[in-house]
């Protein structure tokens, strides 16, 4: 397999779950159309979630994005998903412990703001994860143009961004175009999504901008 | 709206530098706000975000050792965050103290050069000043909607992604995996 350039590559650490789908979706198609490459457990086949796996693709991403809305403890045990705090932690500590290569990553939550208590600007996120307090998250409202916005405004600040870059409205309406021709390869492949479908997808629907 | 932000990297030695070039602005009658203005227990997010309202430019004072710092760049992402739904985009004006290959984000206008250290503060407020009389959207245009006629950068990343895609097809057709849940 082609190895994607380090510099130009994007882990994405976020749920897989149909519910979440549409902002994978918009996740994917802001990173390829500011010139990176969207990188994630999914690419290798129908999905391969093998911590060594995962591992291997964040220590070939110099970036990577952890996604953490699913907090919240789900089905008959209460239990809450454990793999994307995880993988946020490995994201961290690669970061910290390889100088060499610099390495950024950030992480994203749903705006959901604490409606009781003593502050009324306090959020769930300084909370469940409180250990970030300082390293401002970026914060979505649970749709699609509310990641873009989050994604294109960090993406933009990075080094290898191309430029110039597509504006982010003309992004926003690419969504759309992009999550039929999805629908279509998928139907092509009988039902199965596969990553590689989900990239060229995003390539044909990207706007395009002039050198 | 008279107000600039100073961006510069929390260090004591650039934490100087601002100092200086947020006396030579205020000489020059600038309205300026920095983190220093932050009130005790006051959170850093919500005030950027209450002065990026007031905010005519954001000036990023890039030191000595020619790099953009990480707050500074999560400080230009809250400026990409704030403008997102305004027809005007607020001016990124770079200062630097010496020879510097800076980020796409802070090439949207030519970078103010202070070599002097001495007098160089006052030249670059008085330039400061005078860009902000210039209209935002003439300064402030690194996005384009324009579709494609010749080879751009972002075609040849196109073209390498595309690259990888045909090639990650070409594995899992030939080593299908698994389906497991996360």
């Amino acid at each position: 397999m082609r190895a994607p350039p380090f510099e130009q590559s994007v882990f994405i650490n976020c749920p897989f779950d149909s519910k979440y789908e549409d902002l994978l979706h918009a996740i994917v198609l802001t990173t390829v159309s500011l010139g990176f490459i969207p990188r994630c457990a999914l690419e290798s086949g129908e999905a391969d979630y093998r911590f060594p796996h995962i591992l291997d693709l964040l220590t070939k991403s110099k970036y990577s994005i952890h996604d953490l809305s699913r907090f919240t403890g789900e089905g008959p045990g209460n239990l809450a998903r454990m793999n994307m705090p995880l993988e946020l932690g490995v994201g961290i500590g690669l970061k910290q412990a390889q100088t060499r290569r610099k390495r950024r990553w950030a992480v994203m939550v749903p705006e959901v703001s604490v409606k009781a208590g003593a502050d009324p600007d306090a959020y769930e996120y300084q909370r469940y994860i409180s250990d970030l307090a300082g390293k401002d998250p970026l914060r979505h409202e649970g749709t699609p143009e509310s990641v873009i916005r989050e994604v294109y405004s960090w993406l933009k600040t990075l080094d290898e961004v191309v430029s110039p870059q597509p504006a982010a409205p003309a992004i926003v309406a690419a969504l759309p175009p992009f999550q039929q021709k999805i629908a279509d390869r998928r139907k092509d492949a009988l039902g199965k999504s596969i990553w590689a479908d989900v990239l060229t997808s995003a390539l044909d629907a990207a706007p395009k901008v002039k050198g | 709206m008279n107000q600039v932000f100073i961006s510069y990297k929390s260090t004591p030695k650039e934490r100087a530098l601002a100092g200086r070039l947020r006396s030579a602005l205020e000489d020059e009658g600038i309205k300026v706000w920095m983190d220093k203005a932050l009130e005790a227990g006051e959170s850093w997010e919500h005030a950027l975000q209450d002065q990026l309202e007031k905010t005519a430019a954001i000036v990023f004072l890039v030191g000595p050792d020619g790099r953009v710092s990480e707050e500074q760049r999560d400080e230009a992402t809250a400026v990409f965050r704030a403008e997102w739904e305004k027809p005007e985009k607020i001016p990124l004006i770079p200062v630097i103290t010496s020879e510097t290959e800076l980020p796409p984000f802070l090439k949207q206008v030519p970078a103010i050069e202070v070599t002097d250290m001495e007098k160089g503060w006052s030249n670059a407020a008085q330039k400061i000043k005078l860009s902000l009389g210039t209209s935002p959207s003439a300064v402030a245009a690194s996005s384009s909607t324009e579709t494609s006629s010749g080879e751009s950068e972002q075609q040849a990343r196109l073209l390498e992604i595309q690259r990888f895609a045909d090639s990650l097809k070409s594995a899992s057709e030939s080593h299908p995996k698994e389906k497991l849940a996360r």
